[in-house]
């Protein structure tokens, strides 16, 4: 057995006690660092992925209703081509275009829908998601003047909620109407805006509201 | 031989404290960065979220937080000791990923 009272060594003792609470210190602090780091990380990952979509929603639902207002411009030209009626034709291609224009936006959405669902967007597995808002346009049959606009099948929401999270960390946005502007006309009225929200998780455990 | 223990004991502290102290301060003071800035980034991330709501922010830190708000950003700043920390956020509608 090694004898403690013997002088050899003293020095070694209090160095490697030394050693030690520097050490664990060091890794403590540094694990905790580490850990604020991820988090962060994650909420900003969450946030762009969030953003990203909410601001695609947006833009998609923008272009949807500005694409109805051309073309109900386009009808109201068609009707009044009847006194012309050599430009019927070009308008009408017209309006097919603009028509084409909206299912593309319509069907992108869906494929945007299936890719978040399957978490082959910008979500990782295992991270939890409410499902993307739809987009309930239905096109009523085409009469004579041609196509017609998209329609909301029942009232349009004032608002849709994104939102995504990973363990504690959540990230939620909301696109909106803001109230209408007089001045801005019919379009004004139906324009989308985007901006962050609280999670509808946190809404649920806490009295914040 | 007893002297020399002591003399070892003696020098080793010497070495062993201004070590010990010296990264006790340095690690007090890396806790104390690492946490002004996650608390800075959590409250300017709690009050982006919670525009036109009544979320109180108030319990979430217990540093003094300025914070900025423009219709395109967010600017939190805060003074922890001597580490100042700061942190901009843009609004979704201005923001580009």
């Amino acid at each position: 057995m090694r004898n403690f009272s013997n002088p050899a060594g003293s020095l070694h003792l209090p160095m490697l006690a030394a050693i030690l609470i520097l050490v664990v210190s060091g890794t403590g602090t540094w694990g905790l660092l580490r850990n604020w780091r991820a988090l962060v990380e994650t909420q900003l990952r969450l946030d762009r992925c969030i953003g990203r979509v909410s601001l695609e929603f947006r833009d998609r639902m923008n272009r949807i209703t500005k694409i109805n207002s051309e073309i109900t411009g386009l009808r109201l030209s068609v009707a009044a081509a009847a006194l012309e009626p050599t430009l019927i034709p070009p308008l009408k291609a017209a309006l097919q275009f603009e028509v084409l224009r909206q299912e593309a936006e319509l069907a992108v959405w869906k494929l945007r829908q299936l890719q978040w669902v399957s978490r082959q967007s910008c979500l990782r597995k295992g991270e939890w998601f409410l499902p993307l808002p739809g987009m309930h346009w239905t096109r009523p049959a085409e009469d004579p003047l041609g196509p017609q606009p998209l329609e909301w099948n029942g009232s349009l929401p004032k608002q849709f909620q994104i939102e995504a999270g990973h363990d504690s960390r959540t990230a939620a946005a909301l696109v909106f109407r803001p109230e209408a502007d007089p001045m801005e006309g019919l379009y004004g009225k139906t324009k989308f805006s985007a901006r962050w929200a609280i999670p509808t998780k946190l809404l649920a455990r806490s009295n914040f509201h | 031989m007893e002297g020399q223990s002591l003399l070892e004991f003696s020098v080793s502290l010497l070495v062993i404290v201004p070590v010990l102290l010296a990264a006790a301060a340095l690690i007090r003071s890396e806790w104390a960065r690492a946490r002004c800035a996650y608390q800075v980034f959590e409250v300017a991330r709690a009050r982006l979220n919670s525009q036109h709501s009544g979320f109180s922010l108030t319990r979430r830190a217990n540093i003094a937080i300025t914070l900025e708000d423009t219709p395109q950003e967010l600017h939190a700043r805060a003074l922890c000791g001597n580490i100042s920390e700061q942190i901009r956020f843009q609004k979704l509608d201005h923001a580009e990923f």
